[in-house]
Parts: C-alpha cells; sequence; structure tokens
C-alpha cells in the first residue's frame, strides 16, 4: 500500500514538472509550482527509499540509506523557492540567508565526511536539525502571512503545505524515536492533495492572467484605432484651416491681419505635427509603421531640416553651426522621411532646451563598396540633463524636470518617437549630457548609395539659397486644365486657390459620380481625386473612368488626395492605378512641382511665373457676388447674415418681413417697458434680437440681448436707460431700410380700388390668417395694396399689411372692420 | 365641400348664384379683372370655375385665355347664344363647357357635378404620386416662422403655428410628420407643449425638433430629458436644418 501510494506520487509528480516546465517556456513567466513538483517529486523519492523498497534497487543497504538522506536534505530548497513565489518575495532576504546557511552546512559536512573525519550518518543527523529549523521558519512565515490575511489565494495550499511538514518533522523525531507513529502512507496523500491543489491555482492564475492580457491588448488596440481614426479627423479641418490661412498670408497686404495670420500658421502648424506625432506613435504601437527605403537626395534632405531649424534658431538668437563631410555621396537609398523626422526632433530639442549659444549638426560619413554608415551628431548648448533624469528621456509623454521647463511647449513624444524609429532603422541613439552646459546626441545610420557624386560644400550653398527665399510661383500654364474632385467644398476651394497664381484652369466635381459626367464633357490634363468620397470613392471612381469608352482624356495622369498618410498607401495607390499621390494638407510647392511633372511640356510657361498676377480670392468672390445682390446697409452685415441663409434672395425676402415687422415690434416694446411687463418685454427682445441677427443687423442684435438679460435678471434701470436708444437705433434701421424695400413696392402701378372685390378678399384674409396660411395671406394683401385708396383709407390698409406681418389674426380682424366701415361711408 | 370660383358682375351674381349653389359648393366670388381671378385661383384653389362674361370684349378674353394656358381646373361658361359666339374657339379644349341661359338652378347643379366628377376621375389617376411630408413650425416670431417656411417650402409641406395652443389645435386637427418647436413663447412655452404632446395617445409619436436660441444649460437639460429628436439652436443655419429634418423624417 505504501509503495502505490509513493509511486503515484511519484509519478504525478513528475507530472507536474513536466506540465510546469512547458508553462514556464510557453509563457516565459516563472511558475511556482515548478519548484513544488520538484520538491514533491525528490520527497516522494526519499519516501520510497525510507519504504525500505530501495533494497531491490541497491544491494548495499548503506548506499540506499545514504542517497535517501541525501535527498531529505536537499529538499529544502525548492521548497524554499516554492514559498519564495508564493509570497511574492515577501520573506526573500531571510529566505536567501536560510539557504545559504543550509547550503554551506551541508557542504562543510561533505567535505568532512570525504575527509574521513566524521561519518556521513553523523553528519547527517547534525544536518537533520538544521534542517528542521529551516521547515519550521518557512512554517512560521507561512503561519505570519496566513495570521496577515496576506495569501488568501495559496491559504489552502500553504494549509496542506505546513501539514505535511509537519508530518515529515513528526516522520523524522519518529525516526529518532523508532517509528512510534506511522506516517508512511499519509504523507505521500498529503502530498498529492498539495500537489493537486498547487496545479489548481496555477491554472486559475495562468487563466487569469490570459485574460487580462486579452482586455489590455484590446484596450490598447482600441485606443491606437481611436488615436489613429481621431488624428485623421482633426488633420482634414486643419488642412482646411491652413490651406485658406495661406492664401491670406499670401494675398493681404494688411500688415497687421498678416500677422494675425501668422499666428494662427504656426498654431496650426504645431497642432499638425503634435497630430502626426500622435499617429506616428500609435502606428509605431500596433506595429504599422514601416522603414520605406526609397532614392533621394542627401543635400536636400539636409537642405530642408537646416532651412526648418535655422528659422527657429535664429528667431531665439541662436547660432546654428553645419558641418558636413563634402565627400558623401549625394543620392542615397533609405527612408528620408524617417531619417529627417529623427533629426528634426533632435534639432528641434536642441532648439528648445536651449537659451543661447550655438546648435551643431555634424554629419560624416564612412563609405564602403555601395552603402555607407552616416554619423549624425546633434549637440547644444543647452541646459542639459541630469545623469539620474536620462532614463526619463526616452519614455512616452515624459519631461524632464517639468517645473522648470514648463515654458517650453511639447507633448513629449518627440524623443520616444525618435529611438523607436532608430530602432527600427537598426541603430540606436546615444546621449551624453553635462547639467547646465549642454548635450550631445548622436547616432549612426546605414544607407545604400546610388550616385556617389560628392555632395560638395553644402553650406554655402545653403546660404546662398536662403538668401534669396521668397515665394514664387514656378510657371504659369494658363492653357492647362485641371479636374479637382472632393467632396469637401473647403478643400476644393484651397485647391483652386493654391494653383491660382499659375493661371491653371481648375474644374471642380463634387463627388466621383460628378467627375464621370465631366471628364465626358471636357479634355483634363490632370485629375486630382479625393480617396474619401461619399458615393463613389476614389478607387472606384477612377475604375469606373477606365470603363468608360467616351471619355476625353482617357490618358489624362489622376492623382490621389488622401489624408491618409498610412504607411503603404503609396504603393495602394499607385496599384490601383492612380499615377501618383498627393498628401492632405496639400503642400503648394509640392503641388506645384507635381504639375510641372505632369502637365504637357507645351502647355507650361516658366518665363510667365510672376507674382504680380492681380490677386482675387474666389472665396471673398463669391460671397461677394452674393453680397452684390443686397444693398450696403449700414448697420448690416450680410456676410454674417449669409452664413446662415446662403441664398441673397431668400435672405433679402427676410430682410422685407423683417422691415414690416420693425414698426410693430417698436411699438410693442415701447408699450412693455411703460407697463414694466417684464416677462413680456424679455420674449418681446428676444424675438428682436433673433429676428435682428437673422438679416445681420449684429450690433442690433447685440443691444437686444443685453436688454434680454437685463430684463431676465430684473434690472430694471438697465432696461429703462438702455431701451430708449435701442428703440431709435431700430426706428433708424427702419428707416435705412424703407428706400430699398418701398421703392420697389411704389413701382408697381396701382389700379382703381374695387370696393367689391376689396370686401370679396376681407374675409378671404382673416380665413387664411385664422388657418395660418401664410402663402394665402400674403397673396391676398399683394392684392389689397394693389388699389389706390383714398386718404381716409390708407391707415387702415397699412394696419392690415402689418397684421399680416404679423400674422396677427386678431388685429387684421379689428382694422378689416375699420375698413368695411370707411367703404361703407364712401359709398 | 368643392370650391368653386365664380366669376363675374359681384353684384347681380352674389344674389343670384346665393341660392343656387350654395348649399352644396363653397362660392367664392370674383370679380371680372384678370388680377383678381389670378389672385383669387391662388388664394381659394378652386376645384372649377364658372365665368359670367359681359360683353366677350378684351378683358373677358383675357380671362378666357388664362383660363385655357395657365389654369388646369374645369371652366363653365354661362352665357347667352350671342354672347357665345365670341367664346366658340375656346370650346375645343375637353375642360370647358357651356351653359346658354337663361339657366335655372337644377341645369347649373347637374353641370357642375358632371364636369367635378369627370375631372375628379383624372385626378384620382394622377394622384398616386408621393405625399410631401408635413412639418408643423412653432414660433411666436413671425419673422421666424416666414423665413423657416421659406427655408423648408421647396420640399415639404409647412404648417405654422404662433402660440402652443395653435400648434396643438392644428396638430389635433392635422397630424404632422414633424414639429420644429420654440422654446420661449408666451403662455405656454415649448416645453410645456411637449409634455402635452406626450401626454396624447396620438401625438405623442410625432418627432419634435426644438429649434431655439435658448442656451442655458438647465433648459437644454430639462428638455433633452423629454427625448426630443434633436436641439438646434438658432439662427439656425439652412443645411444643417434641412439635414436634421432630413434624418429625423427617415
Amino acid at each position: 500500500m505504501e509503495l502505490v501510494i509513493t509511486l503515484t506520487t511519484l509519478v504525478l509528480s513528475a507530472f507536474g514538472v513536466i506540465g510546469s516546465t512547458a508553462l514556464r517556456l510557453h509563457y516565459n513567466k516563472k511558475i511556482a509550482m515548478e519548484y513544488l513538483a520538484w520538491a514533491i517529486f525528490s520527497c516522494a523519492l526519499w519516501n520510497l527509499a525510507k519504504a525500505g523498497s530501495m533494497q531491490f534497487l541497491f544491494e548495499n543497504e548503506m548506499a540506499s540509506f545514504n542517497l535517501s538522506v541525501l535527498l531529505l536534505l536537499f529538499l529544502p530548497l525548492p521548497f524554499s523557492f516554492y514559498l519564495d513565489e508564493v509570497q511574492r518575495g515577501r520573506y526573500r532576504k531571510e529566505y536567501r540567508m536560510m539557504r545559504a546557511v543550509l547550503l554551506t552546512a551541508i557542504g562543510i559536512f561533505f567535505v568532512l565526511h570525504l575527509a574521513g573525519i566524521r561519518t556521513f550518518v553523523e553528519n547527517a543527523t547534525y544536518i537533520l536539525v538544521l534542517w528542521t529549523l529551516t521547515i519550521l521558519f518557512m512554517c512560521s512565515t507561512m503561519a505570519l502571512d496566513l495570521f496577515r490575511g496576506r495569501i488568501k489565494e495559496y491559504s489552502l495550499v500553504a494549509g496542506t503545505l505546513m501539514l505535511v511538514w509537519l508530518m515529515a518533522i513528526s516522520r523524522e523525531l519518529g525516526y529518532f524515536n523508532r517509528g512510534a507513529v506511522k506516517t508512511g502512507t499519509i504523507l505521500p496523500f498529503g502530498m498529492i492533495i498539495l500537489l493537486l491543489l498547487a496545479a489548481g491555482n496555477t491554472f486559475h492564475e495562468l487563466l487569469d492572467m490570459e485574460r487580462k492580457k486579452q482586455e489590455a491588448l484590446s484596450a490598447s488596440e482600441a485606443k491606437g484605432r481611436f488615436l489613429a481614426n481621431m488624428s485623421h479627423e482633426i488633420r482634414t479641418p486643419i488642412n482646411a484651416v491652413l490651406g485658406m490661412n495661406t492664401m491670406i498670408l499670401r494675398e493681404c497686404t494688411d500688415a497687421q491681419i498678416r500677422e494675425y495670420a501668422m499666428d494662427i500658421q504656426s498654431a496650426g502648424q504645431s497642432l499638425l505635427s503634435l497630430i502626426n506625432d500622435i499617429l506616428d506613435l500609435s502606428k509605431i504601437e500596433s506595429g504599422k509603421l514601416d522603414i520605406i527605403p526609397e532614392e533621394y537626395d542627401f543635400s536636400s534632405l539636409i537642405h530642408d531640416i537646416v532651412n526648418m531649424i535655422g528659422v527657429k534658431a535664429k528667431d531665439k538668437g541662436l547660432a546654428l553651426d553645419l558641418s558636413v563631410d563634402e565627400n558623401l555621396p549625394s543620392r542615397l537609398f533609405g527612408d528620408d522621411i524617417r531619417l529627417r523626422q529623427i533629426l528634426v526632433n533632435l534639432m528641434n530639442n536642441a532648439v528648445k532646451y536651449t537659451e543661447k549659444g550655438t546648435v551643431f549638426l555634424r554629419i560624416r560619413g564612412t563609405a564602403a563598396d555601395d552603402s555607407v554608415s552616416l554619423d549624425f551628431e546633434v549637440e547644444d548648448t543647452g541646459i542639459g540633463i541630469k545623469e539620474e533624469d536620462l532614463p526619463k528621456l526616452f519614455a512616452e509623454f515624459e519631461r524632464i524636470e517639468s517645473e522648470r521647463n514648463r515654458k517650453v511647449e511639447g507633448t513629449g513624444l518627440g524623443m520616444s518617437i525618435t529611438t523607436q524609429l532608430l530602432d527600427l532603422m537598426g541603430s540606436r541613439l546615444n546621449v551624453e549630457s553635462e547639467y547646465g552646459t549642454g548635450s550631445r546626441f548622436y547616432f549612426t545610420v546605414k544607407q545604400k548609395i546610388i550616385s556617389k557624386e560628392p555632395i560638395g560644400n553644402l553650406k554655402e550653398r545653403i546660404h546662398a539659397n536662403a538668401a534669396n527665399y521668397s515665394y514664387q510661383t514656378l510657371f504659369t500654364a494658363p492653357n492647362a486644365q485641371v479636374l479637382v474632385v472632393d467632396d469637401n467644398e473647403v478643400n476644393r476651394k484651397v485647391f483652386r486657390n493654391l494653383l491660382k497664381k499659375t493661371k491653371v484652369t481648375v474644374d471642380e466635381a463634387a463627388g466621383g459620380l460628378e467627375c464621370l459626367e465631366m471628364v465626358r464633357k471636357k479634355e483634363y490634363d490632370v485629375i486630382f481625386l479625393d480617396h474619401m468620397m461619399p458615393d463613389l470613392d476614389g478607387i472606384e471612381t477612377l475604375h469606373r473612368m477606365k470603363d468608360l469608352p467616351d471619355i476625353l482624356c482617357p490618358s489624362a495622369p489622376v492623382v490621389a488626395l488622401t489624408a491618409n498618410a498610412v504607411a503603404g498607401a503609396r504603393e495602394r495607390y499607385l496599384a490601383e492605378g492612380f499615377h501618383s499621390f498627393l498628401s492632405k494638407p496639400i503642400d503648394p510647392d509640392h503641388l506645384e512641382k507635381l504639375l510641372t511633372n505632369l502637365l504637357p511640356s507645351e502647355k507650361i510657361d516658366y518665363s510667365g511665373a510672376q507674382e504680380t498676377a492681380p490677386i482675387e480670392d474666389d472665396a471673398a468672390g463669391e460671397s461677394r457676388s452674393c453680397e452684390e445682390q443686397l444693398p450696403q446697409i449700414d448697420g448690416i452685415d450680410w456676410k454674417y447674415a449669409l452664413l446662415y441663409t446662403k441664398d441673397a434672395e431668400l435672405l433679402w425676402s427676410t430682410v422685407e418681413d423683417f422691415y414690416r415687422l420693425m414698426e410693430t415690434d417698436a411699438d410693442q416694446l415701447e408699450q412693455q417697458l411703460r407697463e414694466a411687463d417684464w416677462k413680456q418685454f424679455q420674449i418681446k427682445v428676444h424675438a428682436m434680437k433673433s429676428s435682428a441677427a437673422s438679416v445681420g443687423a449684429l450690433s442690433l442684435s447685440g443691444i437686444a440681448k443685453m436688454l434680454e438679460y437685463a430684463a431676465r435678471d430684473g434690472k430694471a434701470d438697465v432696461v429703462e436707460k438702455v431701451t430708449p436708444p435701442f428703440l431709435e437705433e431700430w426706428r433708424q434701421m427702419q428707416e435705412l431700410l424703407k428706400p430699398y424695400i418701398e421703392d420697389g413696392e411704389e413701382n408697381s402701378p396701382k389700379r382703381e380700388p374695387d370696393y367689391p372685390m376689396i370686401r370679396q378678399y376681407l374675409p378671404l384674409l382673416l380665413d387664411a390668417l385664422e388657418q395660418m396660411d401664410v402663402d394665402g395671406a400674403d397673396a391676398i394683401i399683394e392684392q389689397l395694396l394693389g388699389y389706390a385708396y383714398p386718404e381716409n383709407m390708407t391707415s387702415a390698409v397699412k394696419g392690415l399689411e402689418q397684421a399680416t406681418a404679423n400674422l396677427d389674426a386678431g388685429q387684421a380682424a379689428e382694422w378689416a372692420q375699420v375698413l368695411e366701415r370707411k367703404i361703407e361711408e364712401e359709398r | 365641400m368643392e370650391k368653386i370660383l365664380v366669376i363675374g358682375e359681384l353684384s347681380d351674381l352674389a344674389k343670384k348664384l346665393e341660392g343656387d349653389l350654395d348649399k352644396v359648393y363653397q362660392i367664392q366670388f370674383c370679380g371680372r379683372q384678370l388680377a383678381d381671378v389670378q389672385a383669387m385661383t391662388r388664394i381659394v384653389k378652386p376645384a372649377m370655375l364658372i365665368f359670367y362674361p359681359l360683353d366677350g370684349k378684351e378683358t373677358d378674353r383675357e380671362i378666357m385665355d388664362w383660363a385655357r394656358d395657365k389654369c388646369k381646373v374645369p371652366v363653365l361658361l354661362v352665357t347667352t347664344s350671342e354672347g357665345y359666339q365670341q367664346f366658340r374657339d375656346y370650346m375645343e379644349e375637353e375642360r370647358f363647357d357651356k351653359l346658354l341661359g337663361p339657366v335655372n338652378k337644377e341645369e347649373l347643379q347637374q353641370k357642375c357635378s358632371e364636369m367635378l366628377g369627370k375631372m375628379k376621375q383624372q385626378t384620382a389617376k394622377t394622384r398616386s404620386r408621393k405625399r410631401k411630408k408635413t412639418i408643423l413650425v412653432v414660433d411666436d416670431a413671425p419673422l421666424m416662422l416666414r423665413k423657416i417656411k421659406n427655408i423648408l417650402d421647396r420640399q415639404y409641406d409647412v404648417m405654422l403655428a404662433s402660440s402652443g395652443k395653435q400648434a396643438l389645435e392644428s396638430m389635433y386637427k392635422k397630424e404632422p410628420d414633424l414639429v420644429l418647436l420654440d422654446y420661449q413663447m408666451p403662455d405656454m412655452n415649448g416645453k410645456e407643449v411637449f409634455e402635452k404632446m406626450l401626454a396624447d395617445g396620438d401625438l405623442r409619436y410625432i418627432p419634435v425638433v426644438f429649434l431655439t436660441s435658448v442656451s442655458d444649460r438647465k433648459t437644454i437639460i430639462s428638455i433633452t430629458k423629454l427625448k426630443p429628436a434633436d436641439y438646434i439652436l438658432k439662427p439656425p443655419d439652412q443645411e444643417r436644418l434641412m439635414n436634421t429634418i432630413q434624418t429625423v423624417l427617415k
């Protein structure tokens, strides 16, 4: 019996060892049960030896005994590791010391035994005392934990473990007492239970871990998706803002406005770069950012960076010192966009954190056969970094000494992106910094060489270039026809404006279907197609366009426009059949360069590029044409009104209605003021506020708003003081409007009054007003106003007109009665 | 009741027709001026015209020309046999018919119902077209009512109401497909109107869009608690308003 149960323990613990080792390898995580299984395995072996079955294996009883003692001696080691894990390293120091003591003791006694000074049995007996103490120590730590309630999830395991130990100890004591207590069967039982409990615990923990991992992963994925979407959503409107602002900068001559526009530009740019940072980070995290090697011009890369940073450095009064090895090859193969990003990040930081002095950029290289190792070095004389802060440098959203550097703007993403990008490029960023005197960042990147022609003295060239840098259109092409397809009106406008100076004719289509219509009617040289459009997206449009038999320009290059600048987008568009790809926000220089490549060369005129082209903004032009239909009236801002009512005709009819209501509005307000009926006053003035705003009479609306609030808050004195001048203004506006509105009415010839007919109209008018049939009422009043009334009736007719404008049936009925009476008198 | 527009010398006609047709049809009289006839047709939207010409002179022919070219309803010409000679050329049109006087009550009634019946058959065939959706606009400011009506008129049937009471009344008469409701109105504010609607079995399913310039948090929260279909701030942006209405009506 004892033999069977011991063998079972042995097999089970062997499975435990194998299983937990496999789990450890799979999850790459420490599995506490592994130690326990080892401990139980050796314990079972020892038990087997104790059970006396060893005689079958070993003839020599001495050897069998020695083995069993050895197994027993080493037993506390895996146990202590197990406990250490289970107790989350709470008593790690003590356990470490305990293990050390035990091991040295075993070692010393072994040496003594081998030297023949003492016998093995004598040694073993002493060590067994130490062994028992060890076990007792472990028991007490567990009891402590149990007592303090720290190991709830392990309490079952721990309890059983202590029982097993107590049994083992009592068995050892029994050994000295010559077998007073028989524990040979109970002990293995206890160990099996222990093993099963521990296995259960381990599984539970692993499942828990797996679940948490999944949750975290999906959360992080959702975050990444959200960031990517968000930044896309934000980029589109910024595109519009920056595009329009570029137009202001180019075309406005007022210095003050240009200054405001410059502020918009810089704020917009920093917003855009922030978004780009976030997008980059989310891409890196989700593994979607790739290094895309391409052929590029090394000197232009450096040139761009120096241009970009040079301006900032100059603004801060810093010197920018550039030293580039003149023998570096000029054309390379690599991801210039990312390289540029890294350098700009480093240089930007250098400028940001330097108050005075110099920012250095040094580029050296060692060329091999077909590749060159470029050593980049960015050094500044700035504030430097404390040594203990260096690890923080690379953490996301961490900013070093945030207290001191509060004024320095930034998100804290730059360095994190830089290091991760360098990782992707197989390089790493090195930092040397002395707090207070400056920092030096350097890294090495390997790039393939396309052309070995040396870049020469870059520094001089850049200086020469910067001196005469100003905005200038590359070319003009008055005969070129370009079609831009985008569902966003502002984007189309931006696009059109960007090309205004080139004199290229730009046609617009608001969607794919419209585009398909237009290419059948007109021949275009280049077509720009937005990708994301509601009805038919860019790719679908392109495909349909290619299938159309009757298209007039089948070979015209089609360029994809998109704000979606994800890695691989370019390749995807090219694969879909686009000729090229332009990312939004559209870079004007980029666009012009692209056009010089795509337009037929005979249509491009490089000589005519000039800045004195007559400047006329289309956006302004459009609303101006709307405005032109409307008379200039002091105090009315048509632009504001047109924001809400886009149709000039519709707006004018609103103005006419407004005009007709002005008198009664003013009268009623005056009456309410006299009666001090603040509730009604508030409602009335509120209505006046809205109606004034809807025709663009902003100042009137503003005063009305003030009065409304004053009335609401019961500030009678304010209301009483402000209302009279408000009414005066109001009536003045009425006078201003009068000629424009009554003019048109007086033009139509008036007929002799046909009284029977008028009497037919009156009940109809009242009925229409009762039913709120505005069209009917308006038609009737129009007829009624068409007669030339004798002097005594005009006031009644005027009253009817007002009542109709006010849709006031009661008032209309009164005036109708008056009119009837007058007609009666006439007869 | 079908509406008939009677064109002729007002003083005589009124007495003559009062007893003849008044009980069966809704009669509207109109003088023999083209401008009047046009206006009245637009206002009354009659189902047919009865025309009493006087002498076949310029004004009468003007009216007949207009009735033939611009007007789509049946036209009954009531005249004497001599007078009829001058209008013979109009009678080729199917819609036109004549009664030669002197005319008695029964004859006139019979002719009218005959002509209207014929017309009904024809219109019944063409009426299967889709009905325009109806929108009720409630606002105490007439200018706002007119403005919104101008905006919506092209695509919807617009009903107007200038007070909460009126709005509820017209809703009981004809249920609109959507209600545009102002908040700040005298007597009964928009919220109260909405609450009344919600308490009513039939009206509670009509979507309500608040259109108001009230933008303080408390009011907005108290209104949105009632779950209106949308909440738009004044002044409404034309496009936004149309889009909202379209989505709500879907």
